[in-house]
């Protein structure tokens, strides 16, 4: 009987607490997402009357070649922004980990400090970088490694992938400090037993770090995914789609389609086509760290 | 021990810093709202009883842009006039989101390159000009008919021109002397590459241009892909299909140019941005930049070359034909404006030959022919208006305009025809 | 805590760390060298060091940037929209984590999953939302309300992750001594929350700062409250851009974020020896 009540005050406790938040995050968030939902079976060119047309948007978005290809370019560029910002962070942070305070402080900042600067400057300096007669092709030819030269962005087949490693690069930072903070949870005495076994610090990091921090690389992981399917700016910065619309990815023919074909319909259809790409790439990778969180 | 009572001292000091803004910001608020604050107009968010307009054309740095803003905010005291930078790439979202919302917000004048005009056209958001400029033929007799050409659609009036903008050719005559070679404004197209393959065995790039605008060439080869000015005037109304081996003709030349690597950095031509080119002028590397013509003298000032010429753009055609592509910057006011009668004023100002003067002397190409262009700079940035064609198949859908603007030719020179059976598609949908 | 500092392996893994973190700062400091070049001197080298340096970029990208008014707004949104949002997300993280909420889990993974719509694709119901509200009459809140609701989502995630790891027993013991839930969450919570909180900061921060799109669109008619990512438009021209002077605007912008970055490392190295309070 008590136990009921105690369940019952807490869970009117908890939605008290939650209330607040539930609040912002229906008004300014979901509510508009349901109107994208719902303006995606009707057409409207931004002024006048919005019709009911049922799926033919989603139709369109599915025949057109130039619109579906977006979606893919999308996932390209999602996958290899993902892997790199994850892969980088958690090295940043395992490698730190070793050192003492004060350099962890600094090299912290250091790697941090791309997700700071404002897009505007990183995409000015990233062109330069990347232009064919730019820093890179120079640095290529320095190592006598001419061959490998490339018009990064400028190559089709190569500008996507060029770009989804600068967006992880400029995101590792969050990644790395979401570790770090996990990694700062873990108490002492945990590495006690492994060390009077004789476990060098990978082995730790293997077996006991990895496992206890789990939940945050999930989180992590699921939150990459899904900002880089979402990603705009960088992509925008560096190559505006081009060359042509080889580039355009599905944010970018979302907007497309909305302010420049005055077709805000197919917009929102693909805009809700990609947010269920999104969900289904962020469900797999959740599905693939599962397993049992722990306490400590 | 020192350190931690640093950083709470820091903490503190922040922390006050943080009340103090909040006070003083929250001082500030509630004297915005006060009536009858005088001192602080310029600081008010809106005076509710003069009626506001606003304008969206400033551009930080633009002198023509800053001398007509600051003549309008003075002329009109009777206004609440609210100046806002035109944001070269958030213009169309912002003026649609806000048209969309139907709220009190509107933005009453900005500016487009005319060929972005039918976009608003198609979702009915422009103001129809035409009686107001019926009702003042003086204001209309100002600019010339070629000009307000660029400004109607379907017979309608939908904007005011005020740049006449079209592309230049900015040549580095040291270059060209070096290499023996020149360039004259009616190059074949045959000529322009015997020219650009001297000046590659030269060492250096021949031409350069932005890779957003490489469909400049295109535009130039096919607006003079035909024999004779009808069947020009023709293709422009989609009487003539993309598949016509003229077209493909033009699609070839204008894919040649890069596929040979006479555009600087050869294979990354396509991907160029502005400031890769003027690096590339500045530092001697390229013979021919092609730019605006109001973007001509920022350029010579920016990359230091003194030794120039500056002429229209070439026709990349053998047919003898001398069309220049030219997109007029255009004043509109978009169909939700809440003051209209103090709008119209304001834009007639705008367009008023003092204002254009002014822009004259702070450099831009104006659209007004009764300004007085005796500056030689000027004289050279301008002589090219009467070449301009401003009819083109981007007029025919929003589809083929992106496609034809964006795309097309970087795609061609990927695909090669199957893009030209895409646009014949596109323009059989219209028939 | 861990091995030996010195040994060999350490070395190397400086080396490393200092390679890439020549990469990863350089960006910072070519914005930083590029502020004292005009735009001649820029085009001619893009990567030279300045020859001459042009201190008058910074008092002329003040001005142009509107630095001074624009940053007293700044900082009064960001203040107020990041004080609500931990306050609030604190409020639901623990709900969600440790009060026994039916669906809890799914509630997270939706949280997630409803960021993933472009910011672009919001802008137009957004905006009609704010306007029939009447927010867009009241200085700063037509952008803090929904930067409130734009950061909650992400912040709230990350919270609650943290949250979790937090032993059941201590809060167990805490209801058992019959503390409320209020004071369970002052006393013990919050403490344990320094860090995740500070990281939330550092982010919701640099987001609020740098917005620029829904910010510009909300000020259209204003000429106060304007935040400063809305000065850098000043420096874009019609054919070409300010480097030196954007650049400039740039680093005396990002100030504020790198301050405040370093200043909550210190939750940071205070974990880095709290670590041993919960074993």
């Amino acid at each position: 009987m008590k136990q009921k009540k105690v369940q019952g005050y807490q869970r009117l406790t908890g939605y008290l607490f939650m209330a607040p938040a539930a609040v912002m995050i229906i008004v300014f968030m979901i509510v508009p997402l349901l109107w994208n939902v719902a303006l995606s079976f009707c057409s409207w060119n931004g002024n006048s009357s919005v019709e009911f047309v049922g799926i033919t948007n989603y139709l369109s978005v599915f025949s057109e070649a130039t619109t579906l290809v977006t979606l893919k370019r999308s996932v390209i560029l999602a996958l290899t922004a993902t892997s790199v910002s994850m892969l980088l962070g958690m090295l940043y942070a395992f490698l730190l980990y070793r050192l003492r305070k004060k350099e962890q402080s600094f090299f912290r900042f250091v790697f941090f400090s791309p997700a700071m600067l404002p897009m505007t400057v990183t995409g000015l300096l990233f062109v330069f970088v990347l232009s064919s007669n730019g820093l890179l092709n120079a640095l290529l030819s320095l190592l006598g490694l001419e061959s490998l030269q490339h018009a990064w962005l400028a190559d089709p087949n190569l500008a996507l992938w060029v770009l989804g490693i600068v967006q992880g690069w400029k995101g590792c930072g969050v990644t790395m400090m979401l570790c770090t903070t996990a990694i700062l949870s873990l108490p002492d005495s945990l590495y006690e037993c492994a060390r009077l076994e004789g476990a060098n610090y990978w082995q730790q990091v293997r077996i006991i770090m990895l496992p206890l921090i789990k939940p945050t690389l999930k989180l992590q992981l699921s939150m990459t995914v899904m900002s880089s399917f979402k990603s705009y700016d960088i992509v925008y910065a560096m190559t505006k789609g081009g060359p042509g619309e080889f580039t355009y990815t599905a944010p970018m023919k979302i907007i497309q389609l909305g302010f420049t074909f005055n077709e805000y319909g197919t917009a929102a259809a693909l805009g809700t086509v990609l947010v269920l790409l999104a969900s289904f790439f962020v469900i797999a990778a959740r599905f693939a760290l599962r397993g049992e969180t722990y306490e400590y | 021990m020192f350190k931690k009572k640093l950083q709470k001292m820091l903490g503190v000091v922040l922390a006050v810093t943080m009340m103090g803004t909040l006070a003083l910001t929250g001082c500030k608020n509630s004297d915005g709202n006060d009536a009858g604050d005088g001192g602080s107009d310029a600081n008010a968010g809106q005076d509710a009883s003069k009626p506001t307009v606003t304008l969206m054309i400033d551009i930080t740095g633009f002198a023509p842009l800053n001398a007509a803003t600051q003549m309008t905010l003075s002329k009109f005291p009777e206004y609440n006039i609210v100046s806002k930078q035109w944001p070269a790439e958030d213009l169309t979202k912002t003026i649609k989101t806000t048209f969309a919302s139907g709220g009190n917000e509107s933005i009453d004048i900005a500016f487009v390159a005319c060929r972005q005009l039918q976009n608003y056209k198609d979702a009915d958001m422009l103001l129809d000009l035409t009686s107001y400029l019926e009702a003042d033929p003086e204001w209309k007799a100002s600019m010339s008919e070629s000009m307000w050409e660029a400004a109607t659609i379907d017979g309608k009036i939908y904007a005011v021109p005020w740049q006449a903008a079209y592309p230049v050719m900015i040549c580095n005559n040291d270059i060209l002397k070096e290499a023996g070679v020149t360039m004259s404004d009616d190059m074949s197209y045959d000529e322009l590459v015997a020219a650009a393959k001297k000046l590659k065995e030269a060492g250096y790039a021949p031409f350069g241009i932005e890779g957003g605008v490489a469909s400049w060439v295109l535009k130039q080869a096919y607006l003079n892909a035909f024999d004779t000015e009808e069947e020009v005037i023709a293709f422009c109304n989609g009487e003539i299909p993309f598949t016509d081996p003229r077209v493909k003709a033009a699609f070839d030349k204008a894919a040649e140019v890069f596929t040979e690597n006479y555009f600087y950095l050869d294979e990354g031509a396509l991907a160029a941005t502005t400031d890769e080119i003027t690096s590339g002028f500045a530092n001697e590397k390229i013979a021919c930049i092609f730019s605006t013509n109001s973007a001509a003298k920022n350029i010579i000032e920016t990359t230091g070359i003194e030794n120039y010429t500056i002429m229209g753009m070439p026709t990349f055609s053998n047919t003898g034909l001398h069309n220049l592509l030219g997109a007029p910057d255009v004043y509109f006011v978009p169909a939700n404006v809440q003051n209209e009668e103090e709008t119209i004023e304001v834009l007639k100002y705008l367009t008023s030959t003092e204002v254009m003067q002014a822009m004259v002397d702070g450099g831009a190409v104006v659209a007004n022919a009764n300004v007085d262009t005796s500056d030689e700079f000027y004289a050279m940035v301008s002589k090219d208006l009467d070449r301009v064609h401003v009819l083109d198949p981007v007029h025919l859908s929003d589809e083929i305009a992106d496609y034809l603007n964006v795309s097309a030719h970087s795609e061609y020179i990927y695909n090669g025809e199957a893009v030209l059976e895409k646009l014949e598609g596109m323009r059989q949908k219209l028939q | 805590m861990n091995t030996k500092k010195g040994s060999a392996s350490v070395w190397i893994i400086r080396v490393f760390l200092i390679v890439m973190a020549v990469f990863s700062i350089f960006p910072l400091i070519f914005a930083f060298y590029t502020s004292f070049k005009n735009n001649q001197e820029f085009y001619q080298s893009i990567w030279a060091l300045p020859e001459t340096l042009h201190f008058e970029n910074y008092s002329n990208a003040f001005v142009v940037g509107k630095v001074g008014e624009y940053a007293l707004n700044s900082i009064f949104i960001a203040v107020v929209s990041l004080s609500v949002t931990i306050v609030f997300a604190v409020l639901a993280a623990y709900a969600l984590s440790r009060l026994k909420i039916p669906g809890a889990e799914l509630i997270l993974v939706l949280l997630i999953l409803i960021q993933v719509l472009p910011t672009e694709s919001l802008i137009i119901p957004e905006y009609m939302i704010v306007s029939r509200l009447g927010l867009l009459n009241v200085k700063y809140a037509a952008m803090i309300f929904p930067y409130i609701g734009w950061m909650l989502p992400g912040t709230i995630i990350i919270l609650s992750n943290f949250f979790k790891t937090i032993p059941v027993e201590l809060i167990e013991s805490a209801r058992i001594d019959g503390a409320t839930e209020m004071t369970t969450m002052r006393k013990i919570i919050v403490p344990l929350m320094k860090a995740p909180v500070a990281t939330c900061l550092v982010f919701d921060f640099c987001f609020v700062w740098g917005e620029l799109m829904w910010a510009q669109l909300t000020t259209l008619s204003r000429t106060d409250g304007l935040p400063l990512s809305i000065g850098l438009l000043n420096f874009k021209g019609m054919y070409s851009t300010e480097w030196g002077q954007l650049t400039a605007a740039i680093c005396m912008i990002i100030i504020p974020m790198y301050v405040l970055f370093i200043f909550t490392q210190k939750y940071f190295i205070a974990g880095l020896t709290a670590g041993g309070v919960k074993g």
